[in-house]
């Protein structure tokens, strides 16, 4: 993997801002996203052990913990958190962060229901974790003079977008391992489609604005069942980088903004962009924010006093 | 993290780890490597689900919402419910028993008088799309007391 081709394509140089970027808006995304879930994360610390059933890391516990505790670490994982993503002391900060969120977010997917709306945004966490992402942009501390790793901040990129394609490639390969080529039929979709909002209505939640459409012209479901499996299968694609990357980005955006509109089902992380960042030059992206803010600020400050 | 050995070790693990789930049964799901089971599992047509509801004095049913069940998740109050159903009448009459404050404290619910627990059998299609009806057997009924003024 060092040497040769492969090497030389998986450690293609990248600028370390770039890296940097996608630590600011990934780790971002996940301060909100636990504040976000806050809430949820004390529901689930009161609901009767009974029906506690740990997932990945939570295994090690043979019962819940206080909900005290809970939302202590909950609370000390938005710290760290923030510290993450300004860059602050990062090598030591950024795997307890990445820990913390691993921690909090199996806690709460350990009561009889796993949600994948969360499992990316860990990954990329983790993965970001244990790569040098805080070589710039240092918020609040100014980045701390020392060579550019060896091996560069390409890698580390690559990494990420290998570990979205693996998710999406995973969601497919089920689909495939589960229903077979029977599910590009457009009947098993239809059926979950109608089933997911039959479930909404009997349980008090909102519908999706499509699904009785989608459900009364079976038809077109055909169409969307094969262009789903082909973008989940097709992930890896992205890993060529450039307009392919982008397309396939764009595509699987779509694909989450169907799932709202058939299922009234959200993924935030894919929804806002943020999951697909590492496709582009987030860089750019990231900045673009700042140079707006910058520019608004400098024109105020030229306006002339009367 | 400066050799590039190093980075490729961290690179290949990590790329291995995520891929596990491939070498998993697609039912054994975990969290975060998963192996993305929603939508892919089978269904026939005909789906059986549980579910609460409130029921007036003069027998109408009012839909209760994920937050009555303590939680803001629909498919957390799904597997709630299912989980309870599964468990026996005396897990069923206790969620019940639990729903009962939350419906209380509801001034949009002053009219509901009790609270079922109740396992359907549907065919999911017709029900969604049409309004068919299904086959419905209640696990769990439970009074709302509620203290005169």
């Amino acid at each position: 993997m060092i040497g040769g081709w492969l090497g030389r394509w998986w450690f293609a140089p990248a600028p370390p801002e770039r890296l940097a970027a996608l630590r600011i808006a990934i780790g971002g995304f996940a301060v909100i996203w636990v504040i976000a879930r806050l809430p949820e994360v004390w529901s689930v610390a009161h609901l009767p052990a009974a029906e506690f059933a740990p997932v990945g890391v939570i295994r090690v516990l043979g019962a819940p913990l206080p909900a005290s505790i809970v939302v202590a670490i909950a609370v000390a994982t938005v710290g760290l958190l923030i510290a993450f993503t300004a860059g602050l002391r990062f090598r030591v900060i950024a795997p307890l962060a990445a820990i913390g969120l691993l921690w909090t977010l199996s806690y709460r997917n350990s009561w009889g229901m796993v949600f994948h709306t969360e499992n990316l945004l860990v990954l990329h966490v983790l993965a970001l974790a244990v790569t040098p992402a805080a070589d710039a942009w240092v918020i609040g501390g100014g980045a701390a003079e020392r060579d550019a790793p060896a091996a560069g901040y390409g890698w580390a990129i690559k990494l990420l977008v290998a570990i979205t394609g693996a998710a999406y490639l995973l969601a497919g390969v089920a689909k495939l391992r589960l229903a077979g080529l029977s599910w590009i039929e457009g009947a098993q979709l239809g059926n979950q489609i109608a089933m997911d909002n039959l479930r909404k209505v009997l349980l008090g939640s909102m519908t999706a604005p499509f699904a009785r459409l989608l459900v009364a012209h079976p038809d077109g479901l055909i169409v969307l069942s094969v262009g789903t499996l082909g973008l989940e299968l097709g992930a890896p694609l992205a890993l060529l980088g450039g307009r392919i990357a982008r397309m396939w980005a764009w595509g699987a955006w779509g694909f989450h903004i169907g799932v709202i509109l058939a299922m009234n089902v959200w993924f935030p992380y894919p929804l806002v962009g943020i999951a697909f960042l590492p496709l582009v030059e987030a860089e750019h992206v990231v900045a673009w924010p700042v140079r707006w803010w910058r520019s608004r600020r400098n024109r105020r400050g030229a306006r002339p006093v009367p | 993290m400066t050799h590039r050995w190093a980075a490729a070790l961290v690179s290949l693990g990590l790329i291995v780890a995520v891929l596990e789930p491939l070498v998993r049964s697609p039912y054994d799901d975990g969290f975060p490597l998963s192996t993305f089971p929603m939508f892919a599992t089978p269904i026939s047509g005909k789906v059986t689900m549980s579910f609460a509801r409130g029921v007036t004095a003069d027998g109408r049913r009012r839909a209760l919402s994920p937050a009555h069940l303590g939680t803001g998740e629909v498919l957390q109050a799904s597997s709630r419910i299912e989980g309870a159903v599964d468990a026996g009448p005396r897990a069923s009459l206790a969620l019940c028993m639990a729903i009962v404050p939350r419906v209380t404290g509801d001034v949009a619910l002053l009219d509901v008088v009790a609270i079922e627990l109740v396992t359907g059998t549907y065919n999911a299609v017709e029900a969604y799309a049409h309004g068919a009806g299904g086959h419905e057997v209640t696990r769990a009924r439970c009074d709302v007391q509620r203290s005169t003024p």
